[in-house]
């Protein structure tokens, strides 16, 4: 593993793209021994792709874990990803590599459909924290861990509960008491329809006649903002988000665990204070329904393995995280529970807001009049250009391009060869005649495709067709 | 703040490496600094902290910068941040000064870069603690601002740009409502619960409605030649001094600003620059100022959006949240006490942000001449490889086909709202803004139990709306003025 001498690579080749843009085609015989060597090289990739086996029972696994993370690169759930991917990796818990593939979208809820529409041999996992539970329960999914089957339940933290540094509460029951006494006066920050939400529904209902204003600022870093400049006036955090924005003007009222945390020794869980309010972070190991029993035992080995090494316990402690790990039957009663406390909170909405949707169709219906008026008054004075010609290119060239991408996406043609068999198609549709031009273009189509073909699937690890 | 990166030797090399990647995804259509950046974060794994955001840094300085070639030569932005510059970038390339475009474009780049470098070296603790104090109703009121500012850049008439702008606002409202959390106008299909994606979108718009579009006489030979030098004479920067300082101020406010990014930024520097100009009808037909406020402000955005994330820990734009991945990653703790646990660690950020800009201007320059050529190639040959990289970076976004169907199916309308003479540009500064705009509007009135009353009571956010009626007034002032006497027809 030495990425920077692989970035290099990756660097030079992009050059070699552009090169190619600019002076079209290295002549010569030599180019067309590369060409053919880069050819041979796709087939063969392409061929052992394509023989691999798709199910196994005591072989699992023979091919490498695609899992998915349905949020971007970067954040909690992919950081914990790749920290469990490189533990498995350096210490052989698996023969084979798992593949981390962020999904992000509509609240991971793009990447959970993926999984749980994958055939369930194993080969597709998701990672996915209690959002599979809020996503439920907000009403955006319509299914939620029954669609699956868990693997494992790996290292948990709970929300903390903060305020502004200067605020007049001291502790929770100084909150509830002002939320009760003035209600929907207390400005409640939170990301709708996740945990944070939540949270703050459990603790009105916990708190018995407490009213919060519920404002829906965004994610952590976002109600660190608002609260730090004073536009919300509560917000629970993460714990890692907590620890990186003490300091900042923010101070923690409870944690929303079983118990106190180590780390945040003084500070009371909601439960010590008379509320009954637990709220932990879980990320969760799923499979799509009906995967072999035998498939997920083996998963969850390699899972318990990589979770005792020393180096996820580091990781694991610089983040506050607990290394819980659940599996089998207390997974089972784990789930149940989470799944008892969303199911008792109904989601209130917010009504007073205004539908944007109607407003804009008509105003853009009124605009687009005035200029459709507006264009016949001065038809007249514009010439009109041999339009036929123009859109029967543009039929031709979206034909050619459509084919292509209904090649890979339904005939599932591999990304190589297709590629390789369109740059010189199209070069053909958009004007290229002679046959010394079209002989270029499908020089530069293999390189072109050789080379991406090799930084997206073995440096990027993108999951090309 | 300025000799860290060159502490180490490996730490240029880093830099050289970052900037010229950047230049090259930023300049590629369909490829972005996000996407580069995302996904070189697993292969910093193996380096130390101040290594990984000397060259993630390095990458979002290039791809902000790289933007500007395609824009210019081909009116392809390679990314968002350049819509703005094919305005008069392309047009001045047309018109057979490519290599001033390219100039003025790369040292305007350039001036940006180290004006918000300055922002963020000098000033960053006091300006984010500032900008904290800017809540939902003074976010709400800049985003009124610069839709107001469309105007500016809608080509031949107001109405068109405006037609567009609603359009893009309207194709920005398929998926999850940020009011409800509830999915709206998928007609069923599930793969839009997250509505249309920013890269599909904008690819094309602007890349694959160039590919669907005949080769036109014309198109690619006056662009061929770099005449002169490269190097403007001082005295022309110095008279460019205040648009450089407004607009590099500008684009470094708009970037510190959490989540509006460097295509607003440079959206309101053009609208300012064309605002305040003696010559506000040349713009849109190839002038100077508008290049120079648009790659200006770009550029600065980035420095600004570094800004929160060293002071507070929070990410100012879409890649400032996977730098902030790659601090949780790299075991430091990003967040306001960072200054005081790693000053070493944000002195190579501020640093090696200077050093990239630095490296942008002599790697841009002086391949400027070679990349200029980009505009000699044949159409045919051109296209195939165009169209094969569209394909692939909407496929890579979110590893599925739906966005390259989105992607060609923007094409589509890229074409026909070039047949139909509607601008390009307002479609996606309109598709931008609206989910920003609805979000922050969802919070203010949330927060305000449905009142709009504080939009107007906060100095905050009236001084955005009053800005933005005066800058919109003037606007309209000069197209009124100058509609008799010629025709601006730009894009």
């Amino acid at each position: 593993m030495a990425p920077s001498s692989r970035e290099v690579g990756a660097f030079s080749s992009g050059m070699r793209i552009r090169g190619h843009l600019t002076r079209n085609a290295y002549p010569g015989s030599q180019f067309f021994c590369v060409t053919i060597a880069f050819c041979l090289l796709i087939a063969a990739t392409a061929c052992r792709d394509a023989g691999a086996p798709t199910t196994g029972n005591g072989g699992f696994p023979r091919k490498p874990i695609k899992v998915i993370v349905p949020f971007g690169a970067g954040g909690d759930s992919d950081s914990f990803a790749r920290i469990l991917q490189k533990a498995l990796r350096d210490h052989e818990l698996l023969p084979q590599p798992l593949v981390i593939l962020n999904v992000p979208g509509a609240g991971g809820t793009v990447g959970s459909r993926r999984v749980r529409d994958a055939s369930p041999d194993g080969y597709t996992l998701l990672n996915l924290h209690e959002g599979i539970l809020s996503s439920k329960y907000a009403g955006r999914v319509p299914y939620g861990p029954e669609a699956f089957s868990p693997i494992a339940a790996t290292g948990r933290s709970s929300l903390v509960i903060c305020v502004r540094e200067d605020a007049p509460y001291h502790d929770l029951g100084d909150l509830m008491k002002a939320a009760t006494e003035r209600p929907d006066s207390i400005l409640f920050g939170m990301a709708q329809g996740t945990p944070t939400h939540f949270a703050g529904l459990r603790l009105e209902s916990a708190g018995g006649s407490a009213k919060f204003r519920f404002v829906a600022s965004g994610g952590g870093a976002r109600r660190f903002n608002d609260l730090a400049g004073g536009h919300i006036d509560v917000t629970p955090f993460s714990l890692a988000e907590y620890i990186s924005f003490k300091g900042g003007g923010v101070r923690a009222v409870a944690y929303l665990g079983e118990e106190r945390h180590p780390s945040l020794a003084k500070t009371p869980s909601a439960r010590e204070m008379g509320y009954e309010v637990v709220m932990p972070h879980v990320q969760y190991w799923w499979a799509p329904k009906s995967t072999p029993d035998a498939v997920l035992q083996r998963l969850a080995d390699a899972l318990e393995a990589a979770m005792s090494t020393d180096y996820v316990r580091a990781r694991l402690a610089e983040s506050r995280t607990e290394p819980l790990f659940l599996r089998g039957a207390e997974l089972e009663a784990h789930l149940a529970t989470r799944e008892g406390e969303f199911q008792g909170v109904a989601l209130v909405r917010y009504e007073g807001l205004p539908d944007p949707v109607p407003w804009i169709v008509v105003l853009t219906a009124v605009l687009a009049l005035v200029v459709v008026v507006r264009s016949i008054k001065v038809r007249r004075r514009i010439p009109e250009t041999g339009a036929g010609g123009a859109w029967l290119y543009g039929a031709r060239t979206l034909a050619v391009l459509a084919v292509y991408v209904f090649a890979m996406q339904v005939a599932g043609t591999p990304y190589s060869v297709a590629t390789v068999v369109f740059i010189p198609l199209f070069g053909i549709v958009s004007g290229a005649r002679s046959p010394l031009t079209i002989a270029r273009l499908t020089g530069v189509g293999i390189v072109l495709t050789a080379v991406c073909f090799v930084i997206f699937t073995k440096v990027l690890v993108i999951d090309l067709p | 703040m300025v000799f860290e990166a060159l502490s180490q030797p490996g730490l240029l090399a880093l830099v050289l490496l970052g900037t010229a990647l950047g230049i090259v995804v930023g300049a590629v259509p369909g490829l972005t600094g996000a996407m580069l950046i995302s996904l070189t974060l697993p292969l910093t794994f193996s380096m130390d902290g101040q290594q990984a955001l000397t060259l993630l840094v390095a990458m979002y300085v290039g791809s902000v910068s790289g933007g500007l070639i395609t824009a210019t030569l081909l009116r392809m932005p390679g990314t968002p941040a350049s819509v703005i510059t094919t305005l008069d970038g392309y047009p001045m390339a047309q018109s057979g000064r490519a290599g001033r475009a390219l100039a003025l474009g790369i040292g305007a780049s350039f001036v940006g870069g180290i004006i918000s470098w300055a922002a963020l070296a000098l000033l960053a603790k006091p300006i984010a603690e500032f900008s904290t104090l800017l809540g939902p109703f003074e976010f709400l009121a800049l985003v009124l601002m610069a839709l107001m500012l469309v105007v500016g850049v809608s080509g031949e008439s107001p109405a068109r740009g405006g037609l567009s702008c609603l359009l893009g606002i309207l194709c920005a409202l398929p998926g999850t409502a940020p009011g409800s959390g509830s999915v709206r106008l998928t007609f069923g299909f599930s793969a839009m619960d997250d509505g249309f994606k920013l890269l599909p979108v904008l690819i094309g718009l602007f890349a694959l409605c160039r590919v669907f579009s005949p080769a036109t006489s014309g198109d690619s030979l006056p662009a061929a030649n770099v005449e002169g030098s490269l190097l403007l004479k001082w005295r022309e920067w110095k008279g460019h001094a205040a648009n450089l300082l407004r607009s590099g101020a500008i684009g470094t406010g708009v970037g510190i600003l959490p989540g509006i990014g460097a295509n607003i930024g440079s959206l309101i520097a053009y609208s300012t620059a064309r605002a305040t100009s003696k010559h506000p009808e040349k713009f849109g037909t190839g002038c100077d100022e508008g290049i120079i406020a648009s790659e200006s402000a770009n550029n600065a955005t980035v420095g600004g959006a570094l800004v929160p994330l060293v002071a507070l820990g929070i990410p100012g734009s879409v890649i400032d949240a996977i730098l902030l991945g790659a601090f949780v990653i790299h075991g430091l703790q990003p967040g306001p006490m960072l200054f005081e646990n790693d000053p070493r660690i944000v002195a190579t950020i501020i640093s090696s942000y200077l050093w990239a800009n630095v490296t942008m201007l002599v790697i841009m320059l002086l391949s400027a001449r070679w990349i200029a050529r980009l505009a000699r190639v044949p159409h045919y040959a051109l296209v195939p490889v165009v169209a094969a990289f569209c394909v692939l970076g909407s496929f890579a976004l979110a590893n599925r086909f739906f966005d390259v169907w989105v992607m060609i199916g923007f094409g589509v309308v890229g074409c026909l709202l070039e047949r139909w003479r509607i601008p390009a540009a307002p479609f996606v500064i309109g598709f931008v803004l609206a989910p920003i705009g609805e979000e922050t509007m969802v919070t203010a009135l949330m927060s305000s139990g449905g009142s709009w009353w504080p939009l107007l009571t906060r100095p905050g956010s009236l001084g955005f709306v009053a800005l933005a009626t005066i800058l919109f007034y003037w606007s309209l002032r000069q197209r009124c003025a100058t509609v008799p006497t010629g025709s601006p027809d730009s894009t």
